[in-house]
């Protein structure tokens, strides 16, 4: 029970805390807080089962994804406190919001019961409208919060929609009772059931921007502070594809056959699109965007495997994706800060003008692309094994041709930063809670590649 | 343990050195790589005689995935790791010719280079082989990248994106064969070598491995990176390129490829030879064309590199032995000549063969050291390369010998084309205005050490065939193909 009670109590208490006079400790208390989730989160303290009367298990799965999220988390919340994390909205109010969207998160990591997934998505969405808009004058920011609101309601739509269809097809709502009805009439499955599994598959390729429901995020991502989309690309995306694990593992693992052509249909989509479209991109935040969008294929073939070990690849795949693409935003917001347009070329030079943030991208890129020892080739190694080893080796020469693809753009913004000259000389100092960040992520890139056992051993 | 000190003295000497000042640097560093020469001569001592695996080490790391950390040295790891310990230092003192404020990160991005290209040597299992396959690339990326040429940054990307994607084919690879390892499932040397493929996708897992080292030796008709890396990075650069990383190709042939898949590469090996002789003759054909000496260097170390792929696709003892050998030779007498185009360019300022002639008149020492340099490549007897090459032939001449007729006719070619290069360069009129080439103690030392220890390994070649020998047997014997 405790950490869904500890994180809306703390969302609450932040966003009070922001009206007093305790303004100036709205971060520390939310980071404080956020640390003691983590805490709750890995010792699973009380988060016995049954948990909300069986709606919720925090099992090891929930455990070591909550963990990833709440820390993500707080890297965003950490982001907030330099001035490029200034919007129109306080501090205060924003990590508020973003604690509560956690909230959302960490149920959907651990449902049982379609209700709280769907919940959950809401709980997870909402408070992402209002940040996504938090520049009130800026036209950008306006834009991405009326395109996400507007995606995000139709998706939620379908998503209700195969909810309420298997329901009418199994008179189930718990991911158990639908495995076990699957089972138990897996001759003649209703329409209805594969209707409402088409939708619950479209409503959350929605969420994890899955081609070709992907149309809003080069928009949003772009237009959104970025510490929003630093939020956005890492800890939305991971609990919307880690709540689709679940759901496939734990609901449809009979009837594997039913779903995984789709899936690796919008994979492949997936992976041309984001390929293609981070090949044309000038702006970073739109090339991460679709940078967002390839990964998403990935992390779908992650889904088509189920199990332990599917499990702990797709949650290290996850991990350092969440670190590398924190880095990147990080990177850019204090770039952005100093004003310099929105073209990967406001790069230029950063080895002179700041050599740790250099470095940081260069990891970052490395990680993404799927460089040894960096997390991201664990991550790619893993997912890529369990499709092997599951027979899918077309899908796995494709991924490896768009990862090869994934070198050419990724290396941008890494070739700005170490091969051109500056545009400007002026030094760029990094502030405590940057440091704080990008040291976090990159020592967490290098540290997933010592520990990939102790990750399998949590599941 | 030996082996760990090995990868890891490099590895992080050169992460320290990239914390300090450029003069504090170059002293560290050449501490370092004296160290890791001292290291690898100890290996050398207390090797003795005979086959198996040396000052192995195993640590499990992802028992889960039977991945392990092993790493190991044999016959045929131990020359190519002697041939990178000397030839850090070359590309370190090439390094140390042209200082900005940032060489301090140049010294340790080589050092880093270093501790990658050991790794692969020493790899027992597909992961780490491939972790260190990877961060041999990095380094020499940056180095390319940062300190090359004009047309540094589109021509480095394609280099990048091109050996990046034939990395990952071989991961591929890595993943399906691991697939059908016998239970427990790993990644080991030995498990890779005892695994069933099925026959209808052999040959293709095959070839993504094949793809990976081709594009890295590379071969013909993967070779278009090349000549425009190597012209466009600095000569530090190129000399871990030509010397060092090419070699990684051939021995992941030698190691990984054809071991495990014997039965489809006897089914392709016309391809493969056919491939590796054209390069032969491609290459020469090329490299007599040019007139710019790194661009003449690099097509001449493509022919070179297309006669030991060749011979070692002839797959048969003797070109084995020629594979070995002429690795070590190439390496140092290509490490040597870009030593020496780059004394030539910082005195005379140009690279154009043909704009200076005669400066053999006034610079005798450097004079010798190159033409001995270029004697080694050619293949003359008594040098190392004619050892290399005579092997690679003979066992070339086994399997057919218009195979033989072919790469004899590149070694011909090449033959025309560094006389040429020596007449028009060092004989001939001398100029008004010919340059006295001043070489550093260390120069002349590092042209010294490449040129003699050629000649003493194309003199008495023995130690290095007997060193090798039990491991490239084992590996034979796993082809079965004696």
């Amino acid at each position: 029970m405790s950490l869904y009670l500890i994180l809306p109590i703390l969302a609450v208490l932040v966003l009070f805390a922001n009206l007093g006079r305790l303004k100036s400790a709205t971060l520390p208390i939310a980071l404080l807080g956020l640390v003691v989730a983590a805490v709750l989160a890995v010792f699973r303290l009380g988060l016995d089962h049954p948990l909300l009367r069986g709606m919720a298990e925090f099992d090891g799965y929930a455990s070591a994804f909550s963990l990833l999220l709440v820390v993500l988390t707080a890297l965003a919340v950490l982001l907030l406190g330099t001035p490029s994390g200034k919007t129109d909205i306080p501090q205060g109010e924003m990590a508020g919001l973003l604690i509560l969207s956690l909230t959302g998160a960490v149920m959907l990591v651990s449902y049982t019961n379609l209700v709280m997934l769907f919940l959950g998505i809401e709980i997870l969405s909402i408070p992402i409208y209002v940040l996504a808009g938090a520049k009130k004058r800026d036209a950008g920011s306006n834009e991405a919060a009326l395109k996400y609101f507007l995606n995000g309601a139709f998706a939620t739509g379908i998503l209700l929609f195969g909810i309420g269809l298997l329901y009418a097809g199994t008179g189930q709502f718990t991911l158990e009772g639908i495995a076990s009805w699957a089972q138990a009439n897996s001759s003649g499955l209703h329409p209805l059931f594969h209707l409402g599994l088409l939708f619950l598959l479209f409503g959350l390729g929605f969420k994890v921007s899955a081609a070709p429901f992907h149309f809003w995020t080069p928009d949003v991502y772009e237009g959104a502070p970025s510490v929003v989309t630093a939020y956005m690309s890492t800890t939305v995306k991971i609990a919307a594809v880690a709540a689709f694990f679940r759901l496939l593992s734990r609901a449809f693992p009979g009837v594997a056959d039913r779903w995984a052509w789709v899936l690796i249909l919008l994979a492949v989509l997936t992976l041309l699109v984001g390929n293609f479209g981070a090949l044309a991109q000038g702006g970073f935040k739109r090339l991460m965007a679709y940078s967002g969008i390839s990964h998403a294929g990935y992390l779908l073939i992650a889904l088509l495997a189920q199990g332990r070990m599917a499990a702990g690849a797709l949650w290290i795949y996850a991990a350092a994706y969440g670190a590398a693409t924190m880095i990147a935003f990080a990177a850019w917001a204090r770039l952005e800060e100093e004003g310099e347009g929105d073209a990967i070329e406001a790069f230029a030079g950063l080895r002179a003008r700041s050599p740790f943030l250099a470095v940081a991208l260069g990891v970052s890129m490395l990680s993404l692309v799927g460089v040894p020892p960096l997390g991201g080739f664990f991550g790619k190694l893993f997912v890529f094994g369990n499709a092997v080893g599951q027979g899918l080796i077309a899908l796995v020469v494709f991924g490896v041709v768009m990862s090869a693809m994934g070198m050419a753009y990724y290396m941008r913004p890494v070739i700005q930063a170490w091969f051109r000259e500056p545009k400007k000389e002026a030094h760029l100092p990094l502030r405590a809670p940057e440091i704080v960040v990008l040291a976090i992520c990159v020592v967490a890139l290098f540290a997933l590649a010592a520990a990939p056992t102790s990750v399998f051993g949590a599941f | 343990m030996l082996t760990l000190l090995l990868i890891l003295i490099p590895l992080a000497g050169g992460l320290l050195v990239m914390a300090f000042r450029e003069s504090a640097a170059r002293a560290i560093s050449t501490l370092v790589a004296a160290l890791t020469i001292l290291v690898a001569f100890w290996a050398c001592l207390s090797w003795g005689g005979g086959p198996g695996l040396r000052f192995g080490l195993s640590l499990a790391w992802v028992p889960t995935w039977g991945i392990s950390f092993s790493i190991g040295l044999d016959g045929l790891s131990l020359p190519l790791v002697l041939l990178t310990v000397l030839i850090a230092p070359v590309a370190l003192i090439l390094a140390f010719r042209h200082v900005d404020r940032r060489s301090s990160i140049l010294y340790g991005l080589i050092l880093a280079m270093e501790a990658g290209l050991i790794g692969v040597f020493a790899a027992r299992d597909a992961v780490v082989f491939y972790l260190f396959w990877e961060l041999a690339l990095v380094p020499v990326y940056f180095i390319a990248g940062f300190w090359g040429g004009e047309k540094r940054v589109p021509v480095t990307l394609k280099f990048l994106v091109y050996t990046v994607a034939g990395s990952l084919f071989m991961l591929f690879g890595i993943l399906y064969v691991h697939a059908y390892t016998s239970a427990p499932q790993g990644f080991s040397l030995s498990s890779f070598y005892t695994a069933q493929l099925p026959p209808a996708a052999a040959p293709w897992i095959l070839a993504a491995f094949a793809v990976a080292f081709a594009i890295k030796m590379p071969i013909f008709p993967f070779h278009t990176w090349q000549s425009d890396t190597y012209h466009e990075a600095p000569a530090s650069g190129t000399i871990l390129l030509a010397a060092l990383m090419a070699k990684m190709g051939l021995y992941g042939v030698m190691r990984w490829m054809l071991p495990m898949f014997p039965a489809s590469f006897y089914a392709l090996q016309p391809v493969f030879l056919a491939l590796g002789v054209i390069g032969v003759v491609w290459g020469s054909l090329v490299a007599l064309a040019q007139d710019d000496m790194k661009r003449l260097l690099a097509w001449s170390s493509f022919s070179h590199t297309g006669l030991m792929a060749a011979g070692v696709f002839s797959l048969g003892i003797i070109g084995f032995q020629g594979g070995v050998v002429q690795m070590v030779a190439h390496g140092l007498s290509i490490a040597g000549l870009f030593l020496a185009v780059d004394i030539f360019e910082s005195h005379a300022g140009t690279r154009r063969i043909g704009a200076i002639s005669g400066i053999a008149h006034r610079n005798g020492a450097f004079a010798v050291l190159f033409v001995l340099l270029a004697l080694s490549a050619i293949g003359l007897p008594l040098t190392a390369g004619f050892a290399g090459e005579f092997l690679l032939l003979l066992s070339l001449s086994k399997v057919g010998l218009w195979w033989a007729f072919a790469g004899g006719l590149g070694v011909i070619l090449g033959a025309v084309l560094y006389l040429q290069w020596i007449r028009r360069s060092f004989l001939g009129p001398e100029p008004a205005a010919v340059p006295a080439f001043r070489l550093r103690p260390t120069e002349a030392g590092a042209l010294g050490v490449l040129a003699v220890s050629g000649l003493v390994l194309g003199v008495y070649p023995k130690p290095l065939i007997e060193l090798s020998r039990p491991a490239l047997d084992a590996i034979l014997q796993l082809i079965g193909a004696r």
